[in-house]
């Protein structure tokens, strides 16, 4: 295939139809129904909405809260990051802080507004434990909280990343110089990650500004984009004009920020060899990191007891008697069962499709003759699929497809995923194919095999671990996402995340925790299957866990 | 690991998920082949749903249908802009949304002798009232006194402890705000809707069973909701208790309809006609308020002016007026 023209622009074209249906097509269309008003182009809707005070000032807090939002993130994941890398503090507590930080990226966004209502609500289980309020839960607090929950792995991950990079010699070489220990401290951790911190802002700015869970749960007084957005798709008098205006107003800070990090990351600096040494002690250094991490980490698990405390009493919190009858209504609802079924089915197809195009796509860019010009149309979708947010993307499937026969169907599901979700699996697929030999393709057809058989024999088997980590990141994405899907789903199609926005209509809390629970073992089971499946080459379960760790490496796309 | 080795595990690993998905999915197709399940869409409560799950599986529809559940403008919304392309064959939903989307409709056998006037498309089977509904712990704690009106709630010795809905997304905000309009007149009805929103402040709530369930956890001790609801509460043990306001309380129906498909599923007809008749007195045990002639009064108050999608868009302006008071 590497050296047959046709094969090579064939798959190039399919590729490039399906990209051209279900990306390109949508987007034009959004531009089309926000410009585009009796067939003529005009800027009325545009100006009307923009005087509208009740959209700018949601544009505006959700600007400022996603700012305030990536500062606070982004300085809490270094000092997480220099906990674990740069302190003595006992291995046990930093292979606790690897694994807790982690949890909350297997559920989605949307508990975590839940979950701080009844940990800190006015009748909320930490409230009643300090016996006052500790902060107005509907306030930017509340919602600032939220957000720090979701972005702080990301810019742990980033930061943890980062730092093993870092060349311990240069400590040493401070310390000969004589250097203060602020300034040693300037010189050989801050300033090599400039970059990096860079990254995490923008990055962390990024998953802020598009999140939907956070804000529609939360979101008492404040509206933000998100939420207004969908209340004008779907709200009492429902305008579509409107709608893709504000999917453009979505767009824009969006686009700039993935502009932005792929900038950023051309700066990024490897070091090839990396050589460590012991850590010096430093006793009051470590018991404020200390103090630090854990305190945020006492915040973090007391924002999720309510999960496996309010499912589990008769009625929080006037009776307190422990019950496992939610649990055993929920087990017992055919309905939610067919929505379990269904998430996990539209999942493993995600996952399974998702690679198929991913790795078909890095295969081209990679190891074909394809024309330089055509790999970079490819990589430029790629670079497009990430800046979208899914919000955006979901309704642009609405307005494309809801008059064709793929309107309610599993398949339009999948196929928003397998856009939404492209780029990482994509730059994964990318990396492990640029890592091998030049000469596979000459070596097989000296020896007269088939492109197909080193294809199965040698090119698949050597980026086994790349493909597990990219069916590890689909399925616990697809898991979790609802920003895209939640204008897709039907009757037969409603997914775990949706049903959960469903519940909240009915504040049926106990229902959503359990759910909740339900989707973070799965995710956690899946995880574990793939540590089995790895055990021979022991790997670590933890070191499973983090098998996400790679995939920050890229830009990391909200849920 | 061998790649051999590797490769079949994966194919195998493969082969299973893809075995599952099949058998899945011809489970699907199985019961779908013959005639498709009627989809219903809802914007009901829990105790109507089950009301009308447990009447159609007590009928020969059993197992041939499924009921969506939406928030009542989000499918007030979906019904507006998808129009026939709606995925439901039959839907329930408040009466003005129902009568604004006459064309998308298709007439069916209906109730007739309703006490508001009978229309072919559709067929009112739920009679929401409005209510005022404390929680008597919180207020007692507070050290507040019960308020006997919806203009007592103006009063700023109730900052921060009232939860209501707002009407951009809840149909039950319309019935305070009616009241309210009509008990007072527009103007002074604003000024006193904005001391209320001053004291709500950031509880105003999404949907129409929010303040309830924030009465419910104690998050605050007044809230406007629907009167059925802090009765059933009541009824239960929990220190919630229904206000008879000064004002009266106001009634809103929803109806049920048929949606115009190209091709109708044969049974959705049924369904409807099963929804219309038989769910009436089940349903009344919650909404008591009387639909039909012959039934039981209630005191429920009727809204002066026809319901219709315009006003409760001016409404809408009316409370965006009064937030900026």
């Amino acid at each position: 295939m590497r050296d047959n023209k046709k094969i090579v622009m064939l798959t190039f074209s399919l590729i490039g139809i399906f990209f051209l249906v279900f990306l390109i097509f949508p987007l034009l269309i959004i531009f089309y129904q926000a410009f585009v008003s009796n067939s003529t182009i005009n800027l009325t809707n545009f100006k009307n909405l923009i005087s509208n005070s009740v959209i700018r000032t949601s544009f505006i807090d959700s600007l400022m809260i996603s700012f305030q939002t990536s500062l606070l993130a982004t300085l809490i994941g270094f000092v997480f990051a220099y906990c674990v890398n740069f302190t003595t503090v006992f291995k046990g507590y930093k292979r606790l802080i690897g694994t807790l930080i982690i949890l909350p990226m297997l559920v989605p966004t949307i508990v975590y507004g839940f979950a701080i209502i009844y940990s800190f609500g006015k009748q909320g289980i930490i409230t009643r434990l300090v016996g006052f309020q500790l902060f107005d839960i509907y306030s930017t607090q509340g919602l600032i909280l939220g957000f720090l929950i979701y972005t702080v792995p990301i810019a742990y991950l980033l930061f943890n990343n980062a730092m093993s990079y870092i060349d311990h010699q240069y400590f040493i070489v401070s310390d000969i110089m004589g250097d203060s220990k602020l300034r040693r401290f300037w010189v050989t951790i801050i300033s090599p990650l400039i970059t990096t911190i860079a990254i995490s802002i923008v990055q962390t700015f990024f998953l802020t500004f598009t999140d939907f869970g956070i804000p529609a749960s939360l979101a008492g007084s404040k509206n933000l984009m998100a939420t207004t957005l969908y209340n004008q798709m779907i709200g009492s008098v429902p305008d579509f004009a409107n709608g893709s205006i504000l999917a453009l107003m979505m767009l824009f800070p969006a686009l700039f920020s993935a502009l932005l990090l792929f900038r950023l990351k051309r700066f990024e600096i490897r070091y090839d060899k990396r050589r460590t040494f012991l850590l010096t002690r430093n006793r009051p250094r470590d018991a404020v990191i200390f103090l630090l991490t854990a305190s945020y980490l006492l915040i973090t698990v007391a924002t999720f007891c309510s999960f496996i405390i309010v499912p589990f009493v008769t009625n929080y919190p006037y009776n307190l008697t422990w019950t496992f009858e939610h649990i055993s209504s929920v087990l017992s609802n055919s309905d939610l069962i067919a929505t379990y079924i269904n998430t996990i089915e539209m999942s493993i197809l995600t996952s399974i499709l998702g690679i198929i195009l991913a790795y078909t796509c890095a295969l081209l860019v990679k190891r074909s003759i394809l024309n330089p010009m055509l790999c970079r149309v490819i990589e430029g979708l790629s670079q497009l699929t990430i800046a979208i947010p899914g919000m955006v993307l979901g309704l642009a499937f609405i307005f494309a497809f809801s008059k064709t026969s793929l309107h309610y169907t599993l398949a339009i599901l999948v196929i928003v995923n397998l856009i939404h979700f492209f780029a990482t699996p994509f730059n994964l697929a990318n990396q492990a194919l640029e890592k091998m030999s030049d000469h596979y393709e000459q070596t097989a057809s000296l020896l007269g095999d088939s492109y197909i058989r080193l294809l199965v024999r040698v090119i698949i088997p050597n980026s086994k671990q790349t493909l597990v980590e990219m069916f590890s990141y689909l399925f616990t994405n697809a898991m979790v996402t609802i920003s895209a899907i939640i204008f897709l789903v039907g009757a037969h199609t409603a997914t775990m995340t949706t049903k959960i926005k469903e519940l909240q209509h009915f504040n049926k809390f106990d229902d959503i925790f359990i759910l909740a629970l339900l989707l973070l073992l799965t995710n956690l089971t899946v995880k574990y299957v793939i540590y089995l499946v790895f055990t021979k080459e022991k790997k670590s379960f933890k070191q499973v866990l983090k098998v996400d760790k790679l995939s920050t490496l890229q830009v990391k796309k909200g849920a | 690991m061998k790649p051999t080795k590797f490769l079949k595990n994966m194919l195998i690993v493969c082969f299973a998920i893809f075995t599952a998905i099949t058998i899945t999915a011809c489970g699907k197709q199985a019961t779908g082949k013959v005639i498709k399940p009627v989809i219903i869409y809802s914007n009901a409560d829990d105790e109507a749903i089950e009301v009308m799950k447990k009447t159609l599986d007590g009928t020969e529809m059993k197992g041939k249908y499924k009921i969506q559940v939406f928030g009542t403008t989000e499918l007030g919304g979906k019904l507006l802009s998808e129009k026939t392309n709606l995925e439901a064959d039959v839907i329930t939903l408040s009466t003005y949304y129902i009568d604004d989307a006459k064309s998308d409709l298709t007439d069916f056998k209906v109730k007739t002798n309703g006490i508001d006037k009978t229309e072919n498309f559709q067929s009112p089977i739920l009679g929401l009232e409005g209510g005022l509904i404390v929680n008597t712990e919180a207020l007692k704690d507070a050290k507040l006194p019960i308020p006997t009106s919806l203009k007592d709630l103006a009063n700023p010795i109730y900052k921060n402890t009232i939860a209501i809905p707002n009407i951009n997304s809840s149909s039950t905000a319309w019935l305070m705000i009616q009241a309210l309009i009509d008990t007072y007149g527009e103007s002074e009805a604003k000024t006193i809707f904005a001391k209320i929103l001053d004291n709500v402040g950031p509880n105003l709530e999404d949907s129409g069973s929010g303040p309830i369930k924030k009465l419910r956890t104690g998050e605050v001790a007044i809230g406007f909701g629907l009167r059925q609801q802090g009765i059933v509460d009541e009824k239960a043990g929990l220190p919630i208790k229904v206000v008879e306001v000064k004002e009266g309380n106001y009634l809103l129906t929803e109806s049920v309809a048929l949606l115009k498909h190209k091709t109708m599923n044969p049974n959705a007809i049924k369904v409807a006609g099963i929804l219309t008749n038989d769910t009436r007195k089940a349903l009344q045990e919650y909404y008591p308020a009387a639909l039909y002639q012959g039934e039981d009064v209630t005191a429920a108050k009727r809204f002066p002016k026809p319901l219709t999608l315009e006003l409760l868009k001016s409404h809408q302006v009316f409370a965006e007026e009064a937030k900026g008071k």
